[in-house]
């Protein structure tokens, strides 16, 4: 579901990655809205302008002779894509919808924090273990107040970090950032 | 391993970093950085002078290679210089000229005087290559048709301010003739150019060449003596009449930031040698085809103070 | 024949011990997520050092043909290629394991694999002197004309729009120049510490797969309506051999493609696999059917990611130049002997030499054998129910791409990488054609420089990269290439306005 459009041709293939809530309540691929598509084109058009202003404004323009090829092209290109997603021209790619956002929002705070934050000060495997723990907990939809569900998560996870230790550590002697715990 | 992470734990708690005496160190394994990928010369080398590093009477305890890679070397040391411990048990190895080049050429966080070399195990002149199928003959040949074709010779080597390029700098110079340098990725793929005819002639290594040689014609070392081990028959620059030193000699060797207690660096400096002459380590880097030159911590530093300062004087007007 | 003599080496109880251990292993290493070949075999190295040359070579021999197919596995089933080699198998294979043929891409996968192969080593065996003097042919000119062929297939690769498409592939062009550049040490877009190194393939390789995967797990929320259980349909090898078997023409296209593409120096086998895909797609009836679990992708990717094997093998040991990694890498092993690769290799050191070739043809069977054993097994890690997946996903993305060279710059751009890539991939962005800009771009930029430089000492640039017969070849391909490009993007518009005149109609 990584962006490959063809699974959008088949959306009953792989549930869930049709948004239910689109802009579009077709039954064929769902298509993001006018807006969100100039919005992204508007995005890529910063990055390759940003990249032509960086390469041409140097004193010695030895090293950026391919960069300066390759971001004019960049900025044509991402003009045509703004043109044809003002003019709804646009039919690849589903969007965001709101709900999806929030959906995704507690898992994108965990994987940033994991890695910004708790892997090196904590200690990899530690980090490792409250990350998927937390992640497994909070999209789980098995109840949350029961003993039994809790001790599976804790079991299923303390599992999977022990292996992880067992292949990197142990087998292919990876040193990992120590930190406070382990 | 994990008695091994418990005690680093505990040790990195309890002790203010360098603290660790001297008598009874080391007492965990010490890490080497290598600031090249795993495969390449340098990795291959200090995998093979550090295989004996556990045995009684030397370290004790077992040497791993950490490879810490990218932009020829520079993020590998600078990370070292800027963030390893000062306790001994995290140590690095050092291709000279090329961190001395790159400390002088761009803002980097390492220099000669916030490391403290260790022992030098290897060293590896580079050596002037034609392809066999070539017309020249000896360093003469090639000077001649360059001052008859400026410009038009040109020479592959791996990068710029490495020693293949510092050689180069020094045979333009002794040649009195304009050459064009092609920077490749690293030595292999400099070589290659060479074998396939893309470029006229290339600096190369020493050891990456003899390995080659029934493809190539080698018509100079830039050292102060003939290898007498691999090549006995290749004559010096200097004697072909040409002023090129020994300065380009790629020397590899362990060293420790500064700000580790001298007891530590003291024993280091007194049991890697040893190391270095194990009769194993010795067979494993002849049968590899790399030179091996053991040198102590005071010739180490006397030889770093020497390239710096040439190398300031060679890179100031590029 | 000579390398039927020496089978007898291979055939004793030790050596088919080491073997065993080596295909095993290879297979696991390779689907370890962060662990490429390269990698692979030089973490195997010193194990080595204590074997007699012989044996110690028939490991990494046997390690490293496996360690390609294994990189497969992870590509199928988390959808995380284990090398750039697997990116190609990923887009067909892991939409094959989601729809419950996990089992059956598998098998696929482990056939067209070993028939790839074992048709590389025999190139390998029987064509090298012939091939290596072809593979020094490639100078800086004809690289780069390579490296602009792989850039043509950018805007048809995995995308639906030619536009987006080529946009991807100039983001990765520019993601690959950040870092020293490769010629000068100048420092380029460097505007965070993270990136003194530069982006590292792998690294970017794990994110910008892995991680939109896991957070399109968690798309739907706790109570997903739409979330299903995947299943995993069992598979018979025998139908799933035939089904390669029948692909007569993506295994001809994959082995020659792998082939080809594994001789040149420098280009390397990193871009075999989606050259093979693209070409094989553009050959094919089904072609449609691609990007939605097609297996025919499946066989022309893996297929030429292991004839490629054998073939890159061929400079170094007739010559001791390493045409790949990979290949610097096995040299040291060779050295670590007191073997030297070159011209007389195969009359001093016949025995060694075709051991370990021998031990690459063996390491195909074997492979062969011990993937079609876990394949059903395997296939099961999709049934691990999305909150458990993606975390565990998470955890071994930041494993592998630290485990790259050790350092933590690699896990934060992995990160940053994969979470841009799924906002991207919501508005038609694809990873595959942003991995072939980065992979492609220092190969094009690198090669440029080299050539300007040379062409300048000869008879001028442009003569120097626009004549010979093989720049001259290669340009047509590339005009050959993008004329096809272009005539899809018109027939596709075609279409799209006869549909939407007949929707309004």
């Amino acid at each position: 579901m990584t962006g490959k459009p063809a699974v959008e041709t088949s959306p009953e293939a792989v549930p869930g990655t049709e948004s239910g809530t689109g802009s579009e309540a077709m039954p064929a691929p769902a298509v993001a809205g006018r807006l969100q598509q100039s919005v992204a084109a508007l995005v890529i058009l910063a990055v390759g302008g940003w990249i032509t202003i960086v390469s041409f404004d140097v004193e010695d323009p030895q090293p950026y002779l391919f960069p300066q090829l390759f971001s004019g092209i960049m900025v044509a290109l991402s003009l045509m894509a703004l043109l044809r997603a003002v003019r709804g021209r646009n039919r690849t790619g589903a969007g965001i919808s709101g709900q999806q956002f929030l959906n995704i929002a507690a898992g994108l705070a965990v994987m940033l924090v994991y890695v910004f934050a708790l892997a090196e000060w904590l200690g990899f495997y530690s980090a490792a273990f409250l990350a998927m723990l937390t992640l497994y907990s909070l999209y789980d939809p098995q109840p949350h107040g029961k003993v039994r569900t809790w001790a599976v998560r804790l079991a299923v996870t303390v599992g999977f970090v022990a292996v992880i230790y067992a292949v990197f550590a142990l087998g292919l002697k990876v040193q990992t950032p120590q930190g406070i715990l382990f | 391993m994990k008695k091994f992470l418990i005690a680093a734990a505990a040790l990195s708690v309890a002790l203010p970093a360098g603290y660790a005496a001297a008598a009874d160190y080391p007492d965990k394994p010490v890490s080497l950085t290598v600031a090249y990928s795993p495969g390449g010369a340098t990795d291959f080398q200090a995998r093979i002078v550090t295989m004996v590093a556990a045995n009684k009477g030397l370290l004790g305890q077992p040497i791993v290679i950490l490879n810490r890679p990218g932009a020829g070397g520079k993020v590998g040391w600078n990370h070292f210089a800027s963030r390893a411990s000062t306790d001994g048990y995290q140590m690095a190895a050092y291709n000279v000229p090329h961190f001395i080049a790159q400390s002088i050429k761009f803002k980097t966080k390492y220099n000669i005087d916030n490391l403290e070399p260790i022992a030098n195990w290897g060293a590896d002149p580079a050596v002037l290559v034609v392809n066999k199928k070539s017309k020249f003959n000896s360093v003469k040949d090639l000077a001649a048709w360059a001052k008859d074709n400026p410009g038009k010779v040109t020479v592959s080597g791996a990068g710029l301010f490495v020693g293949h390029h510092i050689a180069f700098l020094q045979i333009q110079k002794a040649l009195g003739v304009k050459l064009r340098y092609v920077p490749h990725k690293g030595g292999a793929p400099a070589l290659k150019s060479v074998l396939g005819g893309q470029v006229i002639a290339g600096v190369n290594n020493l050891s990456d060449s003899y390995r080659s040689r029934g493809n190539l014609k080698i018509l100079g070392i830039a050292d102060l003596q003939r290898d007498k081990q691999f090549l006995p028959d290749v004559p010096t620059f200097k004697e072909q009449g040409y002023a090129v030193d020994d300065s380009s000699v790629n020397f590899r060797g362990i060293m420790v930031r500064k700000g580790t207690p001298q007891a530590v660096i003291d024993k280091l400096a007194a049991i890697m040698p040893k190391m270095f002459a194990n009769k194993r380590v010795a067979k494993q880097m002849r049968n590899g085809g790399s030179p091996i030159r053991i040198m102590d911590r005071a010739a180490v530093q006397k030889m770093w103070a020497e390239r710096q300062k040439f190398l300031t004087g060679l890179l100031k007007g590029l | 024949m000579e390398f039927l003599d020496h089978f007898g080496a291979v055939f004793t109880w030790s050596s088919m011990l080491i073997l065993c251990a080596g295909t095993i292993g290879g297979l696991l290493l390779g689907a370890t997520p962060g662990l490429s070949p390269t990698m692979a075999v030089a973490l195997l190295i010193p194990f080595t050092f204590h074997m007699d040359p012989a044996q110690g070579l028939m490991l990494l021999g046997a390690a490293y043909t496996s360690t390609v197919a294994g990189g497969a596995v992870s590509a199928i089933l988390l959808n995380i290629p284990g090398a750039p080699a697997n990116i190609a198998t990923a887009l067909d294979g892991n939409v094959m394991a989601r729809k419950g043929a996990g089992a059956r891409a598998l098998q696929i996968c482990f056939i067209s694999s070993a028939i790839g192969g074992v048709l590389g080593i025999l190139v390998l065996i029987f064509l090298t002197p012939v091939l290596a003097s072809w593979a020094l042919k490639f100078g800086p000119s004809h690289l780069f004309w390579v490296a602009i062929l792989g850039v043509t297939i950018i805007g048809t690769l995995d995308s639906k729009s030619v536009v987006k498409g080529l946009l991807a592939g100039c983001l990765g062009l520019w993601i690959a120049m950040i870092g020293s550049d490769s010629v000068q040490g100048v420092e380029r877009f460097i505007f965070t510490e993270e990136l003194e190194g530069g982006v590292h393939i792998i690294a970017a390789l794990i994110g910008l797969f892995a991680i939109p995967q896991v957070i399109e797990m968690l798309a739907g929320g706790r109570h997903d309506p739409n979330r299903s259980v995947f299943e995993v349909r069992r598979a018979s090898v025998w139908r799933s051999a035939m089904e390669t078997i029948s692909k007569v023409r993506a295994l001809i296209i994959g082995g020659v493609v792998g082939t080809v593409v594994g001789l040149i120096p420098g280009a390397g086998g990193q871009i075999a696999g989606l050259v093979a895909y693209d070409q094989s797609r553009r050959f094919s009836k089904n072609s449609a059917k691609y990007g939605t679990g097609e297996s025919e992708g499946v066989v022309a990717a893996e297929s030429a990611n292991n004839a490629m094997v054998g073939p890159s093998l061929v400079p170094l040991l007739t010559l001791s130049v390493p045409g790949s990694p990979t290949a610097a890498v096995l040299l040291g092993g060779l050295l670590i002997h007191g073997i030297f690769p070159g011209p007389d290799l195969f009359q001093k050191h016949a025995a060694v030499a075709f051991s370990f070739i021998n031990s690459m043809l063996i390491g195909q069977i074997l492979m062969l054998v011990f993937g079609l054993a876990i394949a059903g097994l395997a296939a099961k890690v999709i049934e691990v129910k999305p909150p458990i997946l993606a975390g565990a996903i998470l955890v071994l993305a930041v494993f592998g791409s630290y485990s790259v060279q050790n350092s933590m710059a690699d896990v934060a751009i992995m990160l940053v990488l994969g979470i841009g890539m799924y906002f991207l991939a919501q508005y038609g962005f694809s990873p595959a054609p942003l991995v072939l800009g980065i992979i492609l771009g220092p190969i094009a930029e690198h090669n440029y420089v080299q050539g300007r430089i040379i062409g300048e000492a000869q008879d001028g640039i442009a003569a120097y990269f626009l004549t010979g017969w093989l720049n001259v070849l290669l340009i047509a391909f590339v005009v050959l290439s993008l004329g096809y490009s272009i005539a899809g993007e018109i027939r596709a518009k075609r279409k799209d306005r006869a549909d939407s005149a007949g929707a309004v109609a």
